[in-house]
């Protein structure tokens, strides 16, 4: 049997995948991609020269295994392929990515293009990246040979097959299919930045205010480095540097991470996660001086990313393990640590992919997917955080609503209670406008209730306090503030508009009596002014216009003994 | 008076963050790239031949391009300047007409004729129109023929340069809109996609997901506006009819946000607008794709339409956002966090009022069409944005307050006030706890040694410090506790989660070691999974007579 709580939890995630189903499904018939021309690949029929030797009629997915030994730095390798047909195309474009090398390209034997040759002899450090070359228009059936020296060591491993195409295809083509990558990159950056900022500005110091902006810095993080290591920056920025960030970020992220820990847990463990942040940033320190020199490259370093976040992802694991044992967390620090977790769990599972993957592609499988979805997993989490606090608030709004009401309000009448009036002549004190306090008593309660009963007495109340908040609902302030004695605050009105509000009340108090229930209805009232008590509190306001009423309700009972 | 000066420090703090993040926006569009050929400007010096009449010298937004008919042709002629560029191309985005271009004759590029042809309703496109390397003198022909009444679509900026480069610097000039725009629309799928939790665990509340749908049509629509959709796609049509169906969708979803916050009579006014509104949407969608009415025609009707129901909007937002002040500022926060929405929304309808009246003092005035790139509305979203995530921040501060004042409470209620730890009310909370949890647990009984005898030897100030003291270690050496506690007098309680048997009896084994001396006492310890279907009760109990059975072989060993 399903108990009640994990059918809602069912129906939640189902209800979750129909509607992201259906966004994915909306989109996806939206943002089609056909190319108006043919995108040719250029995957077999290649031949290539290398160290003196040449090999033919290979297909370029298989260099990897077709290449005798290691590439060291310095090395050239020259590939070749015929040109198809190209005279259909408005701009004709090959589209090849390369990895740590410059490159040549050569039609026949005219170069059309060469990139980072300068770096290259002067030892600097060159990245990966997509790269467009035009062709000429007059190209078919020439030679097409592409030249890559090798800037460092391992320099082809996985060599995109080239494409020839017309160039907004092969352009909309590529961003095409990684469109998730990039949508979401750009989200994680642009939401980082939002609650970094948000964060930092706003809050005094707490520690759910610290882990918060650990979380949105390892989104920004997390966002640029799926941005650079897809080689997609150079949609907003140049192409040379785009490599060494992705290093950058690599190295940074599981020092942010090392943090996030800290924040999350509980136990001694938190200063050697700090340690651990801060011995991972003075290295990142370390070795990029040595990559700015030219001594040793980035590149060099990778195993101790590696090592890092292997390091990251098990004290995760660790800590995940400890968290649902203990148990006992609020559900924003259950929701943390579950983004958190669909982080470190995406990073495990791409492991497999990016060692068995052998060649480049354009991007858009499921493989470049994982790491994003991860990511997109964990601001998802964040967001909820936020969302939970929202439904919270309005939780807590209501209840004061409820105590407000239970506080203010006289349960016979509806009216507001001696607690109210007593509030609203405090908040008046505080300020320095008018006011006007209309005191009212209710004439012959007491004769009502002593010759007709308790019934009749109340019926008499509740009838002459419905006029009372009608004539004056919006215009003042009425409260019931002993048996039969009410107060009204005016707080925006001359003379004469509280006149007309008077005149209005003893109308309609004078209309009950066409009722014929046996009551005789009619009120005495006195008000006095702010200005009628120059330099005294409200008090004083008040007592002046009970006086002002017990003198009315004199001349009522010398009128009714007359 | 003080949760109004914090309300000021909140809105100066705001406005130090809008000034930081348009600083961020700002540098951003200085990181640019370097270009191997000039991108020239063709803006200026355009020969147009409007039907009969023939103007010479023009810039290209001062050409009336007015509401066009049906059969209305335009000819833009220039004198392409003398400059090497390789693989030359021109870029000119066109509105909902074809175009053919010549160059001293010679057709080059045909864009749209298929459209016109089938009836349909020529999408809006991006042309980079490839030139012959020799360009230099050569004259420029641009024919624009519309095939619709009620065209009213400006022209852009026309530039000349390196095909590549060309589209890198277009794109450049909109890389701000791009990351907004995607940010938005991503944005909104995620909120969209939490609203399932939050319907069913929070309060029906509605909002999240409307405010999702919101952002996300306005994200769509700037990606439709500014042509950013066809960097990824080719899907032109899409791209032209999501522009007018996302910011009719947005028109709607105000209607709709203004019902979920409003609270007077009005609400079934604002109800029916919002359902006529969705139907209007609804069917123009279903003519537009059954090609009978094209969505571009009735513009002018809904626009009229819009302005009416902007001004409702804009009475009840203001009639609403006066309700919510004279209600009781319990919360700074809170209170901003609510009509921080609304004013948000206020913004944006202004802002699309201010377009639609540029549209209206552009038509009156017939000149000055330079201002009418500059879109109001794409601000307007952007503030209203701003607000939509400012109101979880406030909330987000509220959240925080409640917190602390409950922790605070929670403290005064449930704390020993001398040694600071768990006093006995909140170990007995923790035992009613575990049982409903029914996960596993021990439970540590502790007696404190020889309290009595330095109270009575050394004064009662001397026994309290060895409390506090003992309290101290205690809380220290069992971190990982769910309760350390205090039960009364010379009594501790700690309660812990599933741990070994063995490596319970080490640790307290080791701590009873370590304090030998300074603070000697007895334990007994036992599990709630040692006897099954114990009560929480039992446990204790069972721990307690563990402890005296400590405590008695401790008095024995003393006495030999």
């Amino acid at each position: 049997m399903i108990s009640r709580k994990n059918q809602r939890l069912m129906l939640c995630v189902l209800l979750t995948l129909v509607l992201l189903w259906a966004i994915v499904s909306v989109l996806k018939i939206n943002i089609t991609f056909d190319p108006d021309d043919e995108v040719t690949v250029l995957n077999g029929g290649w031949s290539a020269e290398y160290k003196g030797v040449k090999y033919e009629g290979f297909n370029i997915n298989d260099i990897g295994t077709i290449l005798p030994g290691n590439i060291m730095r310095g090395d050239l390798l020259t590939l070749s392929h015929e040109i198809y047909d190209i005279s259909g195309l408005d701009f004709p474009t090959l589209l090849f990515k390369t990895q740590y090398c410059a490159y040549q390209v050569y039609i026949d034997d005219k170069m059309v293009e060469e990139q980072y040759l300068m770096d290259y002899a002067h030892g600097n450090f060159v990245g990966c990246g997509y790269h467009y070359v035009t062709l000429p228009s007059d190209s078919t059936g020439k030679k097409l040979s592409i030249k890559l020296y090798a800037a460092e060591n391992k320099a082809y491993k996985g060599i995109l097959a080239p494409m020839i195409g017309d160039y907004h295809d092969l352009e909309s083509g590529l961003l095409h299919s990684n469109i998730f990558v990039i949508a979401s990159s750009i989200y994680l950056v642009c939401f980082g930045l939002v609650f970094f900022i948000i964060s930092t500005v706003f809050s005094s110091y707490s520690r759910e205010i610290i882990s918060q902006i650990v979380s949105s810095l390892l989104c920004i993080l997390m966002g640029l480095w799926i941005l650079f290591s897809n080689n997609l920056a150079y949609i907003f920025v140049f192409n040379s540097y785009s490599t060494l960030w992705e290093f950058i970020l690599i190295i940074l992220i599981p020092a942010v991470g090392f943090l996030m820990l800290s924040t999350v847990d509980r136990s001694n463990l938190r200063k050697l996660y700090r340690i651990i942040a801060v011995v991972d940033i003075i290295f990142l320190i370390f070795i990029l001086f040595l990559h700015v020199n030219n001594i040793i490259h980035i590149r060099a370093f990778i195993f101790v990313c590696h090592i890092m976040s292997a390091a990251c992802l098990i004290f995760m694991v660790y800590n995940d393990i400890k968290f649902f044992r203990h148990g006992g967390y609020s559900g924003s620090e259950i929701v943390q640590t579950l983004g958190l977790t669909a982080l470190g769990g995406a990073t495990v599972l791409s492991i497999p992919f990016y060692i068995t993957k052998k060649s480049g592609s354009i991007g858009g499988s499921i493989s470049d997917m994982i790491i994003p979805i991860g990511a997109m997993l964990f601001a998802m989490a964040i967001l909820l955080n936020f969302m939970l606090f929202i439904t919270e608030s309005y939780a807590r709004k209501r209840e004061y609503a409820s105590l407000a009401r239970l506080a203010y309000i006289d349960e016979m009448t509806e009216l507001y209670n001696r607690a109210m009036s007593d509030k609203k002549m405090d908040d008046m004190d505080h300020s320095s406008e008018d006011y006007c306090i209309i005191s009212i008593d209710v004439n012959g309660l007491k004769r009502v209730n002593d010759e007709m009963g308790h019934a009749k007495g109340d019926i008499l109340l509740k009838n002459v306090a419905g006029v009372l908040g009608e004539v004056f609902s919006d215009k003042a302030t009425v409260c019931r503030i002993g048996g039969d004695e009410f107060t009204a605050f005016v707080e925006k009105g001359d003379e004469r508009s509280i006149n007309s509000l008077i005149n209005d009340m003893k109308l309609q108090i004078n209309d009950l009596n066409s009722e014929n229930d046996g009551i005789y209805y009619s009120v005495s009232y006195g008000l006095a002014f702010r200005h009628d008590c120059p330099g005294e509190d409200s008090h004083a306001v008040f007592m002046l216009a009970d006086k002002r009423m017990y003198e009315s309700k004199r001349q009522y009972y010398k009128n009714i003994v007359r | 008076m003080n949760s109004i000066g914090k309300k000021y420090l909140i809105i100066v703090k705001l406005i130090l963050v809008i000034v930081l993040a348009s600083f961020i926006f700002v540098a951003m569009s200085f990181i640019d790239q370097k270009y191997e050929y000039p991108v020239i400007d063709l803006n200026d010096g355009w020969t147009v031949i409007d039907g009969d009449e023939v103007r010479e010298d023009v810039n290209i937004h001062d050409i009336d391009v007015g509401i066009r008919k049906d059969g209305n042709v335009l000819i833009l002629t220039h004198e392409l300047p003398h400059e090497r560029i390789h693989t030359p191309a021109i870029y000119l985005r066109s509105g909902l007409c074809a175009l053919t271009v010549t160059i001293d004759g010679g057709m080059i590029y045909t864009y749209g004729k298929d459209y016109a042809q089938n009836g349909k309703l020529i999408p809006k496109k991006a042309n980079y129109i490839p030139l012959p390397e020799q360009f230099g003198g050569k004259t420029v022909r641009i024919i624009i023929n519309y095939s619709e009444d009620n065209i009213h679509s400006a022209l852009s900026n026309v530039y000349l340069g390196n095909r590549a480069e060309l589209v890198r610097y277009v794109i450049g000039t909109k890389r701000g809109v791009l990351v907004l725009s995607v940010f938005l629309a991503v944005f909104g799928i995620c909120l969209i996609l939490l609203s399932p939790y939050l319907l069913l665990y929070g309060n029906n509340d509605l909002g999240i997901a409307i405010c999702g749908l919101m952002a996300f049509m306005m994200g769509y629509y700037a990606l439709c506006y500014y042509d950013l959709l066809l960097m990824f796609s080719d899907n032109l049509e899409m791209s032209t009819v999501g522009e007018y169906v996302s910011v009719y969708m947005v028109s709607v979803l105000i209607l709709v946000f203004l019902y979920t916050v409003q609270r007077d009579r009005l609400k079934r006014v604002t109800a029916v607008l919002a359902c006529a509104n969705i139907l209007v949407v609804a069917v123009l969608i279903v003519l537009h794709v059954l090609n009978i009415l094209h969505i571009n025609m009735v513009i002018r009707y809904i626009q009229g339409f819009s302005i009416i129901q902007s001004f409702y909007v804009l009475y009840v937002a203001v009639k609403t956002f006066r309700q919510n002040r004279m209600e009781e500022l319990h919360d700074a926060a809170l209170w901003l966090s609510d009509n921080c929405l609304l004013a948000g929304m206020v913004v944006f309808v202004v802002s699309a009022l201010a377009d639609v009246l540029k549209y209206v003092i552009i038509a009156a005035l017939n000149s000055n069409r330079r201002i009418y790139n500059f879109s109001f509305v794409t601000y307007g979203a952007l503030v209203f944005v701003i607000a939509m995530v400012m109101n979880y921040f406030f909330h987000t501060i509220s959240h925080y307050n409640a917190d602390d004042v409950r922790k605070k409470l929670m403290g005064v209620a449930y704390t020993d006030p001398l040694t600071r730890i768990s006093n006995r009310a909140r170990s007995e909370m923790e035992l009613v706890r575990l049982e409903q949890d029914k996960n596993e647990y021990v439970i540590i009984n502790i007696d404190l040694d020889h309290l009595k005898e330095i109270n009575d030897t050394k004064g009662h100030l001397e026994g309290d410090r060895l409390l506090r003291g003992f309290a101290n270690e205690l809380s220290n050496a069992f971190y990982d506790a769910k309760i350390v506690g205090r039960m009364g007098g010379d009594e501790f309680i700690v309660i812990m989660g599933s741990i070994r048997w063995n490596t319970l009896e080490k640790r307290l084994e080791s701590f009873q070691e370590e304090l030998k001396g300074k603070y000697d006492f007895s334990y007994g310890f036992a599990k709630n999974s040692e006897v099954k279907g114990t009560t929480a009760h039992e446990v204790f109990l069972m721990a307690d007579s563990r402890m005296y059975m400590m405590k008695e072989i401790h008095h024995e060993g003393g006495k030999v």
